[in-house]
């Protein structure tokens, strides 16, 4: 993959806020207001990323290589795979340091993907049920905390009926 | 068998920088032992009083610049830091580095302390390929043996790995078998930043893993961060990961203190602790 190409994707589709610093940094901003700090980020360069940084920026978010991959190209409007991987991303802070503001976060990203999930359904293609099987998996732990056991229920729901059909 | 248990770290305390750096070369590129160092008796004798760094076995050098001795604390040569080393960890093993490791003054004085030094190391081995007789490779060697003594049920999962170990075992052959059966990662410390701006006050604790494909990971536990650095080696990946540290704390600086919170806020707590000069002074 194109560097350009990687950083299209993670400025527009993922919606992440470009810095060039000791290394072209990536950070996550809700409503104007930094959540995640440096997301991700890439060595200064042209060409093609080496295979050692398409893995380590797939990791950075929480995804596999051939799925980052994927996302790049992927028909899904932008907001599902932006809610994908940000979800999954504020998943892998210690759920013992979440505090309320991490939780408003984590809830708005998770309503975010379920609206997404009720209205563009049939365009989910395989690979992006299995990352969103995971990511629900991921915050069922979280269904004990009344914070976010509502969303985290929705989500569920929403999963299940898709396996279903 | 990924063991965590064990991740023995060496002291090395020198007012040469040069051997600072040369040391961290050799034990990171050629050992399982981390480092942490000390150029002064003053700064040696603050690690030893830390519980949060570990140290397994000190390297002392024997004469230091009076610039960097402490002489409130009675430190005033490498057999002092020595002598208060036995006192605060006696379990660690001692070693003496030094072009006068064979003065005879020195060698009473270390008697007369009761020092248990180990090995009195030519500082000269430093300048040529020493192989195992390197302090880097005897350090190891006799780190991983002592565990195999402390630790009887070593032996017996060692063999069951198939490593074949007769008595006494052969020191090369134990070393080689316990780095290959356990495969614990590199604890070492992060102890400066490539930014004046910046100063570490106190040791960030690093695991370093060799992954699958060779190249080694580096992780922060004790700071909650979200990324690893990664590289081809242990100075790599510790570089990169000091990069990713340099390049959160100026983030969270440019934050205004208002919309900190959460995960920030306790991140940004978290690099007080070790680093000043660029998380939030200028705010408070």
């Amino acid at each position: 993959m194109k560097r350009n190409e990687a950083e299209r994707c993670l400025t527009g589709k993922l919606g992440l806020e470009r810095k060039d610093r000791r290394h072209i940094t990536f950070d996550l901003r809700l409503d104007g207001k930094l959540v995640l700090p440096i997301a991700v980020r890439l060595s200064h360069g042209s060409g093609e990323l080496t295979g050692h940084e398409l893995g380590s920026l797939a990791k950075d978010l929480g995804l596999r290589e051939a799925e980052f991959s994927s996302c790049v190209g992927c028909s899904v409007s932008r907001d599902c795979v932006y809610a994908c991987v940000i979800t999954r991303l504020l998943r892998r802070i210690d759920p013992l340091i979440q505090s309320d503001s991490d939780i408003r976060n984590l809830v708005k990203i998770a309503d975010l993907l379920a609206d997404n999930m009720n209205t563009h359904h049939s365009r989910w293609n395989g690979l992006e049920t299995k990352i969103l099987d995971r990511l629900t998996n991921d915050l069922i732990v979280l269904r004990g905390d009344y914070r976010i056991a509502a969303t985290v229920e929705r989500l569920l729901k929403l999963t299940t009926n898709r396996a279903n059909k | 068998m990924t063991d965590t248990t064990y991740l023995p770290t060496v002291l090395v305390i020198d007012d040469d920088p040069a051997v600072h750096k040369y040391m961290r070369r050799r034990f990171h590129a050629e050992t399982s032992v981390g480092l942490v160092q000390a150029r002064s008796l003053r700064d040696a004798k603050a690690l030893m009083d830390s519980s949060e760094v570990k140290i397994h076995a000190v390297i002392a050098d024997l004469f230091f610049d009076p610039a960097y001795c402490d002489p409130e604390n009675d430190l005033n040569d490498g057999l002092d830091i020595l002598a208060y080393s036995l006192e605060k960890r006696p379990e660690a093993t001692q070693y003496v580095l030094s072009i006068f490791s064979e003065m005879d003054p020195e060698h009473h004085k270390a008697e007369r302390l009761k020092l248990p030094i180990q090995t009195w190391f030519q500082k000269l081995y430093q300048r040529s390929d020493a192989g195992a007789q390197a302090p880097w490779a005897q350090v190891e060697r006799d780190l991983l043996r002592k565990r195999f003594s402390e630790d009887p049920s070593l032996k017996v999962r060692l063999e069951e790995m198939g490593y074949s170990l007769h008595e006494p075992p052969d020191p090369m052959v134990l070393s080689e078998s316990i780095r290959g059966a356990l495969r614990f990662p590199i604890r070492t410390y992060i102890q400066s930043l490539d930014d004046p701006k910046y100063q570490i006050i106190r040791p960030i604790e690093v695991l370093c893993t060799k992954e699958a494909s060779d190249q080694v990971t580096a992780t922060a536990p004790r700071l909650g961060l979200l990324a690893d650095g990664v590289g081809e080696s242990v100075d790599e990946a510790l570089s990169n990961l000091s990069s990713y540290i340099l390049d959160l704390v100026e983030v969270l600086r440019e934050e205004p203190a208002s919309d900190v919170s959460g995960y920030l806020h306790t991140l940004q707590d978290r690099l007080r602790l070790y680093i000043r000069g660029g998380v939030t002074d200028e705010k408070e």
